[in-house]
């Protein structure tokens, strides 16, 4: 047992909650009071019940995205000239929103992201080749973590020799910089950096087909986007394209390790895969958003005041027994699954669709050439949370 | 069975498309579209009633 008391009192960077924060998502749930509070990390509020999570997240003028990282930042200040550069549309609330995103959303398409399977199907089977004849993995470091980063920058149109230096710095923003905003700030500012001498290359350099260069002539009203978008949604496309799809990656890995039958159903059924993804992406959503409330307000009966942080807990929405039959359980032909690991509203994640060809690629592709395999030792296993939970150090053998 | 899809809900998350791919589509930016244009055949009502229990924007308009 736990001396925090989870209603007045949780703290999502606890290390038990972090490992499992289902139990404490419950109790807060089942409770009389399913929105918590906690002054822990500037304070929040806690929906739990999925209800609540989606009104929210439908209301985007009463909850609103001018923060949306758990914590609150360093003093801007600080950014010097990178203070006016958000994550757009992510960051952005109406009117702005909607060309922010409106820009965007072609690239991510079905059809668009599309054109990606094969180079990721490709990637997912040279890293195996590194690894297979020796009967043991890392499903996290050396497979899960390998994938996204090297499809967001082909995707974006950077090298992706550059992927371990990309990974660091969105895991100073996404995981250790969560709770430390020098390391934030620092892995922020290299990342704008990065994207603003991209941006200088594309203007003297144009190149055809490519992402940055698209955006840089993008007009908007007869005018062009200025640079802080464009650098901005490469911002976006790094720090929410990698940390996340590689989360959901690895737990969907680490959840097939423990269930061998559902490894077989898989393998068995390749009708299955569609609402198997989904029920993945329910169970092991790795994504919690914050919202900023913007005026005082009595919601659900909690007294929130404007300025108030909201966390946007989306893995605990999905497990909420109201919404899902036996949400515990993973059932993957589940009937009725209308799960919000992507969000929903007009925040709906942009990048969606390319995330669940990456996890159902990368999933295909591990159990053709490796449909056997356990956890070498299931107290090894670690995980980041916070903003985004997943495995991080996850041993297999096969 | 008819259906559609109401334009001001859907914000793309294309879970209509994963259930019953025959029925639903996207359009440029990830919107939904339904492919088919009067009565749905019967052999996919099954798939566009999980098509419709599967948007969690509960964008789908199902008319029997």
């Amino acid at each position: 047992m736990t001396a925090i008391d989870p209603l007045r009192d949780y703290d999502i960077f606890d290390l038990g909650f972090v490992r499992d924060p289902f139990a404490t998502m419950d109790e807060i749930r089942e409770s009389g009071c399913p929105i918590a509070h906690s002054d822990r990390w500037g304070g929040s509020w806690f929906p739990t019940r999925y209800d609540d999570v989606v009104a929210m997240a439908q209301e985007h003028d009463l909850f609103t995205s001018r923060e949306i990282i758990v914590v609150p930042p360093a003093d801007p200040s600080n950014e010097g000239p990178y203070a006016d550069v958000a994550a757009p549309p992510i960051t952005s609330d109406p009117p702005e929103h909607h060309w922010h995103r409106r820009l965007i959303l072609p690239f991510f398409s079905p059809q668009s992201v599309a054109t990606f399977e094969q180079g990721t199907r490709d990637l997912c089977n040279r890293l195996i080749d590194g690894f297979i004849e020796s009967g043991e993995a890392d499903a996290a470091a050396d497979y899960a973590q390998q994938i996204p980063v090297r499809v967001i920058a082909t995707m974006l149109g950077v090298p992706t020799d550059m992927s371990d230096t990309f990974t660091g710095w969105v895991r100073g923003v996404l995981e250790t910089g969560l709770t430390n905003p020098e390391v934030r700030l620092e892995a922020r500012l290299n990342i704008l950096r990065y994207f603003e001498a991209q941006l200088a290359d594309r203007k003297a350099n144009p190149r055809e087909d490519d992402l940055i260069t698209t955006l840089l002539h993008a007009e908007v009203d007869g005018e062009r986007v200025p640079d802080s978008y464009v650098i901005g949604v490469c911002n976006l496309m790094l720090v929410a394209g990698v940390d996340t799809t590689w989360s959901a990656i690895g737990a969907s890995l680490w959840h097939l390790a423990q269930h061998p039958e559902h490894c077989r159903q898989l393998v068995d059924d390749p009708d299955l895969w569609g609402s198997a993804i989904e029920e993945l992406l329910r169970a092991y959503a790795p994504v919690t958003m914050a919202r900023i409330v913007d005026r005082d307000i009595e919601f659900q009966g909690c007294p929130m005041h404007a300025g108030d942080r909201v966390l946007m807990s989306f893995p605990a929405a999905n497990r909420d027994p109201r919404q899902f039959e036996n949400p515990d359980e993973v059932i993957l032909d589940r009937e009725r699954n209308r799960h919000v690991a992507f969000g929903a509203g007009i925040h709906r994640c942009a990048g969606s669709n390319l995330a669940r060809l990456e996890l159902r690629v990368a999933l295909q592709t591990w159990l053709s050439r490796i449909p056997e395999f356990r956890l070498a030792d299931p107290d090894s296993v670690t995980w980041a949370g916070g903003q985004v939970r997943g495995p991080r150090q996850c041993k297999v053998t096969f | 069975m008819r259906v559609r899809v109401d334009d001001g809900s859907c914000h793309g998350h294309q879970s209509c498309a994963i259930a019953a791919p025959e029925v639903f589509g996207a359009d440029d930016y990830g919107n939904a579209v339904v492919l088919i244009t009067g009565d749905i055949p019967d052999d996919l009502h099954a798939k566009v009633r999980r098509a419709e229990g599967n948007c969690p924007e509960r964008a789908i308009v199902i008319e029997d």
